[in-house]
């Protein structure tokens, strides 16, 4: 089974953590500051970390800076700091997810759950032709299907094209009209509910929190975009 | 060598130099007094030369004045007359010749002989020639009164002489003295001690005139002395004349002595006429300067100025019109041309200054620093330039201490957010831990499901209050977008639908007009929009109608969102957007109070200059 490091200065939150995870049925290291949790990396070979970032001797943002250096595993940052410039941060640093305190702890397991399935399983898949990817999200044209993490979701006609539209273009921001004249092959008449909802839809399907979706991405007041990675 | 055999020394040597300054005095004294008239000193050395120049000439010309004034009688009776006044004590010949007329005395002319050749082979003649009156007079002296007279003057010099060997010697005496008391006086003075002010209140320089006039009135007395004792029994002026020069001498002394004193206390200008006079001169005039030129106004120095280079400007002219020569009209026209260009490079460089002022207040309006460097010429300017220099260092440091303040309450919001957060979070896992795992009490599920309920509760107020916090700190990065708002309110209604759906709200969507475009943060402006519309989905009567308006107004966009609230509102709406107020006031409905102030906050933050 995996081996998860839990890194946070606060021990009750470290001790619920492993629990969740003892019950998922991972192996579970603990730390309670940064210097901890590279020594530990050092001993044990570990397929995860959780970090907090506001830590001791180290925060977590300096812990996964160094950490970068030698190891090559997935990363969830867990934070007070709830700022889009913290996220940002956090992200380019390094860290492969982010995660605001207070959390729901099931949105953390599939968090987890989702990273280790990307580090493990989906190490290098080539990509077919009419097969696009998108982070853990793939569209297969071929098999008319969609899967997130390796998990195939069901979705709609409707929701798979306009999907299917935007991780073709994969980056690019589609304004509501633009969407619904290449899915509906129509004239839009005040059609932003329509599509508005469908995206909702499909986000609710595909994303691990529908409130911060990962892949598929509101532009507020310009359209929606699937994000390339 | 010990102070007290120094300070001996130094008495010594100071009653050493009294002493010869006061027989210098004595010298001096006895000198004038003796001396009397001491032209001789430096008079011709021939005594025939002087005679004639002295006392013949004197007496020759008297006589002749006195036979000019008797002229109307005749001539022998106004010459016996006159013989008869004649009280010249030697033998001596005179002869007058008037018109025809002539008469003589003691003078028996030999035979072949005429008047002058007989005066020219005395040894002392004189003869007087008056054109008018046609009046020649001889006067001659013999022989043995000649020689008489030779004598007593040759006696009479040898006497100035050493009289005025006596002066000099009781000059350089008393110099001598004098020096050497002020050397010893000099020496003897210390320093350390405060100096002793015989005479506080008389200025040195006004005493030493004093001094002076008073020794010039004794000597001019004492050369007198002689002529009024008729150079015999010189006993007594001697001895007045010696005291009274000795004392002028002492009195010399001490004022040599208080120079020198002041001298060493480097004192001595502050008591010196001259010196208190400069002093007061030197304080005064820049207490002058200040007042008129700069203190009161640059105007008026402007004006000074101006009138100054008028008056030359009109004189010039003036000169222009009125010379004749090339020469002086050339420089005249030089100098008019030389101070106009003056005039123009003080006025434009006075202008360019000024520019600069105007050019660097409007950068400091804009927002940026900058501080103004002191003219040369111009002080109004430089005035002016000072205090603006004071205002955008009070402007800077107003926005230092504004900026710490800010990065204090950003770093406040964070720490109290990690510090409220954290403990929530275990609060939240371990209750749905709980949920989980079961209690053994009957009613544990129940009191879990308020638990989680509330701690729910607690976790959207602490997140809605932290970022009421945060978007009012205006510490909120800003990217800026046009946006188009009918979209987002699509966008939005789409998020919300399910609520919509569960409420049973009708929303009725119009916009009016173009541009429906704004320049704002997307995600900001989504989130005031999202804030009002939860706003409408708690508060708003299920199953009613919203209406949502766009309009278009010049280059913004008016979004109005109208609902029928399920509650009365006896609130004022601005109040509405105050924290925490809510519409409901027994405060049993979810939410915090914070959606509509954040909203606002957040409208607010996008608001561009």
């Amino acid at each position: 089974m995996p081996r998860i490091l839990v890194c946070d200065d606060d021990k009750e939150i470290v001790e619920a953590i492993e629990i969740y995870l003892r019950h998922e049925g991972y192996d579970v290291v603990c730390a309670y500051n940064g210097q901890d949790a590279l020594r530990t990396l050092e001993t044990a070979s570990v397929q995860l970390a959780i970090l907090d970032i506001m830590m001791p001797y180290l925060d977590g943002i300096r812990t996964v800076v160094k950490l970068r250096e030698m190891h090559n595993l997935p990363v969830i940052f867990l934070s007070a700091k709830s700022g889009d410039s913290d996220k940002v941060l956090g992200l380019n640093l390094g860290a492969d997810d982010y995660v605001t305190k207070p959390f729901n702890p099931l949105e953390l397991l599939a968090r987890v759950r989702a990273q280790l399935r990307r580090f493990t399983a989906l190490g290098s898949e080539v990509c077919g032709e009419n097969v696009w990817q998108s982070g853990g999200l793939k569209v297969d044209d071929e098999r008319k299907e969609v899967s997130v993490n390796g998990d195939v979701i069901k979705l709609t006609p409707v929701e798979y094209k306009i999907l299917k539209h935007l991780c073709a273009n994969a980056g690019r921001v589609f304004a509501i009209e633009q969407i619904y004249t290449a899915v509906w092959n129509e004239v839009p008449l005040s059609v932003a509910n329509t599509v508005a909802v469908h995206i909702r839809r499909i986000r609710e399907k595909i994303e691990i929190n529908p409130k911060e979706p990962k892949f598929l991405k509101v532009v507020w007041g310009l359209g929606y975009k699937v994000e390339k990675y | 060598m010990g102070t007290k055999s120094k300070s001996i020394r130094c008495a010594a040597f100071i009653a050493l130099a009294v002493f010869i300054a006061s027989v210098g005095a004595g010298c001096l004294s006895y000198g004038l007094i003796v001396g009397g008239d001491f032209s001789l000193v430096w008079d011709a050395p021939e005594f025939g030369r002087s005679m004639r120049a002295q006392t013949m000439t004197g007496q020759a010309l008297e006589w002749a004045w006195q036979l000019h004034y008797t002229a109307a009688d005749p001539v022998s009776e106004r010459h016996d007359a006159f013989k008869a006044n004649l009280t010249y004590p030697r033998p001596f010949y005179y002869h007058v010749q008037e018109m025809a007329m002539s008469a003589t005395t003691n003078v028996t002319i030999p035979a072949g002989e005429t008047v002058e050749t007989f005066f020219r082979q005395l040894p002392l003649y004189d003869s007087f020639t008056f054109e008018k009156m046609r009046l020649v007079a001889y006067v001659g002296l013999a022989e043995p009164a000649f020689r008489e007279l030779a004598t007593a003057y040759y006696a009479e010099r040898e006497r100035v002489f050493q009289a005025f060997y006596f002066v000099v010697g009781g000059v350089v005496l008393l110099l001598l003295g004098a020096v050497s008391y002020a050397v010893a006086t000099w020496h003897a003075t210390d320093v350390t001690l405060p100096h002793k002010l015989l005479w506080k209140y008389i200025p040195l320089d006004l005493a030493l005139g004093a001094l002076l006039g008073l020794s010039l009135f004794g000597a001019r007395l004492m050369v007198a002395s002689r002529e009024l004792y008729q150079g015999t029994k010189l006993e007594e002026p001697l001895l007045v004349g010696s005291a009274i020069g000795i004392g002028l001498t002492l009195l010399g002394l001490l004022w040599v002595n208080m120079t020198v004193q002041r001298l060493k206390h480097g004192k001595f200008w502050r008591h010196t006429l001259v010196g208190t006079v400069l002093l007061w001169g030197l304080r005064l005039f820049p207490m002058l300067w200040e007042l008129r030129l700069f203190s009161k106004n640059a105007v008026t120095m402007q004006a000074v100025l101006f009138v100054v280079y008028a008056g030359a400007s009109a004189f010039l002219v003036l000169a222009l019109a009125n010379i004749g020569t090339v020469l002086t009209a050339v420089i005249a026209f030089g100098l008019l041309v030389a101070i106009n260009v003056v005039a123009t490079l003080y006025v434009v460089s006075h202008a360019k200054a000024v520019e600069n002022m105007v050019l660097g207040t409007a950068a400091i309006r804009r927002g940026e620093t900058a501080y103004f460097a002191p003219t040369k010429w111009h002080k109004d300017i430089n005035a002016l330039a000072a205090h603006v220099n004071d205002i955008v260092a009070g402007l800077e440091r107003a926005i230092a201490s504004r900026m710490k303040a800010e990065r204090l309450k950003i770093d406040l919001i964070t720490n109290v957010s990690h510090d409220l957060k954290t403990p929530l979070t275990s609060l939240i896992t371990y209750i749905d831990l709980l949920r989980r795992e079961g209690l053994s009490a009957e009613s544990a599920p129940r009191y879990l499901e308020i638990l989680a309920q509330k701690s729910e509760r607690l976790r959207i107020l602490t997140n809605d209050l932290i970022e009421a916090a945060t978007v009012a700190s205006g510490s909120v990065a800003v990217n800026w977008e046009e946006i188009h708002v009918p979209s987002l309110v699509g966008q939005g209604l789409g998020e919300l639908s399910d609520r919509i759906a569960a409420k049973q709200l009708d929303f009725r969507v119009t916009a009016d007009g173009e541009p429906l475009h704004v320049r704002a943060d997307g995600k900001l402006l989504w989130r005031a929009v999202e804030n009002v519309l939860t706003n409408v989905l708690k508060y708003a009567v299920p199953a009613s109608r919203v209406y949502v308006d766009m309009v278009s107004v010049g280059n913004s966009v008016r979004l109005t969102i109208k609902n029928i609230s399920a509650l009365p509102l006896n609130i004022p709406p601005e109040e509405l957007l105050e924290r925490f107020v809510r519409g409901d006031e027994a405060r049993s409905s979810e939410g915090s109070g914070l959606g509509l102030s954040i909203a606002k906050s957040l409208v607010e933050l996008q608001q561009d200059t």
